[in-house]
């Protein structure tokens, strides 16, 4: 969410940092621990959108809470000359809620401990302990006067990462890196609880995984123009056999375990990578490129028109990880004697086992049970253009991608290629920042890119008696571009604090977050969140 | 299983709500406007919904398309169509159209074991599909017995014997005074070549109400098929639902080849009708 730069060494005491914004506010608090060996650096943050709500809303939105907040913590240590300690933290959630309803929240919440030890001014290493959750939460109250009691839903991934990172510069044309990693995850796709009439308790893909890899890789300058990076990581991943647990009883003889439960796998590869860089003068320069990586955790996401709902899928005995080879060509060249950067790559991945839904697979259940999961391959390929403009009064950069992403799945769409939902083929972005004079400043982003992928209801027929929909084909059909202009102004008093105006959408395009299908309804409504904001945020040092 | 069903309703429930609550907060700084699409591209699909029993002249094709969406809910059908069923690889067999749209062979038998190619000529369009006929599941037993002592109201239920070391799927469809009232789907793959008894059947009979219990045993595909419609017509009607309902929503898989909706299904078919509160 945010970017802070580590604590500054050069301390010169306690700063308190403040901004105070129509949309969200911030506090940021900078210091020294104990002077010239460590230093702090705390900030949070809290939009508070729900307070709008709550004035302007509807009655049953009067009780309501939407809002997002975090807190972000570092700190460094020098323990001596050659070791230093970074201590650093994230916390952050997402709450939205009508009370007496239901409460929803999304989290999020990393802690990083890292060790830097330099052994001599040739060998360093960098040693990190990661903690990392991601978690997601329902609670459903029950309606008033029903036998229900609360219903609550949980989903949980927990990663513990620990991981060596050495550097070894033997000479000015030879660098070495090498090192592992071991990741511990815990993942709780879905526990589901109720109280009440009809209670109930039920985890279901409840598993550990571990993950391993050593690397190492070379950097060699060859010669004057030709400097070769290439390397090799080998990544292991195991997954536990753990069984699921249901706490009802089997109704009409049936038993319940048709849920299969977690069972144990373990796989693992070599993931070669190798980029050539050739230099044919100062400021032009080739790059030829090839990789090989594994993916242990699968991302899906559902192409109905407008469902937030992704879901996180580790591999298992029946679900394989995805391997991918890419190769990209590129093309770098300084214009403007070196104050324009110009870059134009070119690329092509292949990646097999790729994992997505079934026809009318349920979304929720299919991943806990992975039953209704199909397998295939894919492939991208594509080219990217940026122009970068780094120095002088107006800087920022200009990019575009042109690409395709296809899918190919025995099960979907009679094995017939189709494109995955986030499939982009242009991908324009303009940023700028503008130095008007010491005082004013001005910043400007522009965005477009080419609407999702998704799968629409065309028509209508009647089969065996019932009218159902007709749909096309997967992903056949595409949400509208996509644009969007923000513009900002920024103002700095004499002391050095802040004001901030900007517009959010400055030209207010209803761009589509769903298109809903209405039922005997010719054409859908298209649905859209914001037309243009506006904000102000002062920001104020002490 | 009646729990399954209930966790996974409130499952939906829960992201339902979860969704409407989004909606309602969005609705608020939201903007709902007409739009247009072009749905022209995907033009009218053809719709073959055919069928072979082993039951002599039990056997039906009937074909008509696609309405755009927002037209009233008449279906053309296709007349003039040239339909033919063939037999493993025996001298195919034409059907005749016997209503708009309805095409039968009246003299043909199908038996378990043999495979049947559909194969629909219409519009310069060839459309096809095989099926192979399972072997048939027989009733054990069907009761229908009172829904409590000394009550008026009945329901049905009925036993079968599993083929052993077999996928068996099959369909049982009830009928209430000649009025299909539901259909239910059945696999094997937790009580092979066991006896089930099929009693989550919930249609209620009155006294004098003629049931008929249909069973057909059909190919994975066609239980498929069915299951998605199932998911399908649950999925219709809510607002909501309609566009944010996690299934990802889509054609039921189907056996036709050249992009027909519907299916083909060659099964075998065992009726039992019985009159409630009749002796027995």
């Amino acid at each position: 969410m945010s970017s802070f730069d580590t604590p500054s060494d050069v301390n010169i005491g306690q700063i308190l940092e403040i901004g105070i914004g129509s949309i969200f506010s911030r506090l940021t608090l900078e210091g020294p621990i104990v002077k010239d060996k460590s230093s702090y650096i705390i900030s949070g943050r809290r939009t508070y959108a729900d307070l709008f709500t709550r004035l302007f809303g509807p009655d049953e939105v009067q009780s309501s809470s939407l809002y997002f907040y975090d807190f972000n913590l570092k700190t460094n240590y020098r323990i001596s000359q050659k070791d230093r300690l970074y201590i650093s933290g994230y916390f952050g959630r997402d709450v939205l809620g009508f009370s007496g309803i239901f409460r929803n929240t999304w989290g999020n919440e990393t802690a990083t401990a890292r060790w830097n030890h330099v052994f001599n001014d040739k060998l360093f290493i960098n040693s990190s302990l990661i903690f990392s959750n991601f978690n997601y939460h329902v609670k459903i109250e029950p309606e008033e006067n029903s036998d229900d009691g609360t219903v609550e839903t949980e989903n949980n991934i927990n990663a513990l990462t620990f991981k060596s990172d050495f550097q070894y510069f033997l000479n000015t044309r030879n660098n070495f890196s090498f090192g592992g990693q071991y990741v511990f995850y815990k993942f709780l796709p879905g526990k589901f609880s109720a109280t009440g009439n009809g209670a109930f308790f039920l985890e279901v893909g409840r598993r550990t995984a571990r993950m391993a890899a050593l690397y190492a890789s070379h950097e060699y300058s060859a010669t004057e123009w030709l400097k070769l990076n290439y390397g090799l990581r080998y990544s292991q991943f195991m997954v536990d056999r753990l069984g699921d647990v249901y706490d009802f009883d089997d109704e009409d003889g049936i038993p319940i375990m048709e849920f299969r439960s977690a069972e144990a796998a373990n796989y693992g590869g070599l993931e070669p990578r190798l980029t050539a860089n050739f230099e044919l003068n100062k400021s032009t320069s080739f790059k030829l490129g090839y990789a090989r990586t594994y993916q242990y955790i699968h991302v899906l996401s559902n192409s109905a028109p407008g469902t937030p709902l992704n879901v996180w899928q580790p591999s298992s005995s029946r679900v394989s990880p995805q391997r991918a080879d890419q190769v990209s060509l590129g093309f770098f060249n300084k214009l403007g004697h070196g104050s324009y950067d110009l870059s134009v790559e070119l690329f092509h991945k292949e990646m097999k086992n790729q994992v997505d839904f079934k026809n009318g697979a349920d979304i929720i259940l299919s991943t806990l049970f992975e039953s209704d999961l199909a397998f295939g391959k894919g492939k991208a390929y594509g080219l990217e253009i940026m122009l970068r403009k780094r120095t002088g009064k107006l800087t920022g950069w200009i990019g575009y991608s042109l690409a395709r992403a296809e899918r190919i799945f025995h099960e979907i769409n009679n094995g017939l290629s189709f494109p995955p939902k986030f499939d982009r083929t242009h991908d324009f972005s303009f940023v700028m920042m503008y130095k008007i004079n010491p005082r004013w400043s001005f910043a400007a982003n522009w965005v477009y890119f080419t609407g999702n992928a998704i799968t629409i209801p065309y028509g209508k027929y009647r089969i065996n008696g019932s009218v159902i929909d007709a749909y096309s084909p997967r992903n056949a059909y595409r949400m509208p571009d996509y644009h969007r202009l923000d513009i900002n102004f920024t103002y700095t008093t004499k002391n050095g604090n802040t004001w901030n105006f900007s517009l959010y959408n400055a030209y207010g395009r209803r761009n589509a977050y769903a298109l809903l299908f209405h039922e005997n309804e010719a054409m859908p409504v298209k649905l859209s969140l914001f037309s243009f904001m506006p904000s102000v945020t002062y920001n104020f040092k002490f | 299983m009646k729990k399954i069903t209930r966790i996974i309703q409130i499952l939906h429930k829960q992201i339902l709500l979860l969704l409407l609550a989004l909606m309602v907060l969005i609705d608020l700084s939201c903007y709902r406007d007409p739009f247009s699409i072009d749905l022209s591209e995907f033009g009218q699909t053809i719709v073959i919904e055919g069928y072979i029993t082993d039951q002599l002249g039990l056997n039906s094709v009937r074909i008509s398309r696609t309405v755009p969406r927002g037209r009233r809910n008449e279906f053309p059908a296709i007349t003039n169509a040239v339909v033919t069923i063939q037999e493993d690889s025996e001298t195919p067999v034409q059907l005749f159209e016997t209503g708009p749209g309805i095409y039968q062979a009246t003299d043909m038998t199908g038996q378990p074991g043999h495979t049947y190619t559909l194969t629909v000529i219409t519009g310069g369009n060839k459309y096809s599909a095989s099926s192979t006929m399972p072997q048939a599941l027989e009733f054990n037993r069907v009761e229908l017995y009172q829904t409590a002592p000394g009550a008026t109201t009945y329901r049905p239920r009925c036993t079968l014997n599993d083929h052993a070391g077999i996928n068996n799927f099959y369909l049982l469809n009830i009928y209430r005074n000649d009025f299909l009232e539901d259909t239910y789907l059945y696999h094997d793959a937790l009580n092979d070549g066991e006896e089930v008894m099929l009693d989550n059947i919930s249609v209620y009979l009155e006294a004098r109400d003629r049931v008929l219990l249909e069973l057909l045993t059909v190919n994975k595909i066609i239980y498929e098929f069915f299951d998605t419609l199932d998911e399908l017509q649950e999925s219709e009607g809510d607002e909501v639902a309609d566009s944010f309902i996690p299934i990802t929503t889509i054609n039921p898989t189907t056996n036709l080849e050249n992009g027909a909706l519907g299916y083909f299904s060659a099964h075998t078919t065992r009726k039992y009708i019985r009159t409630a509160g009749a002796p027995f």
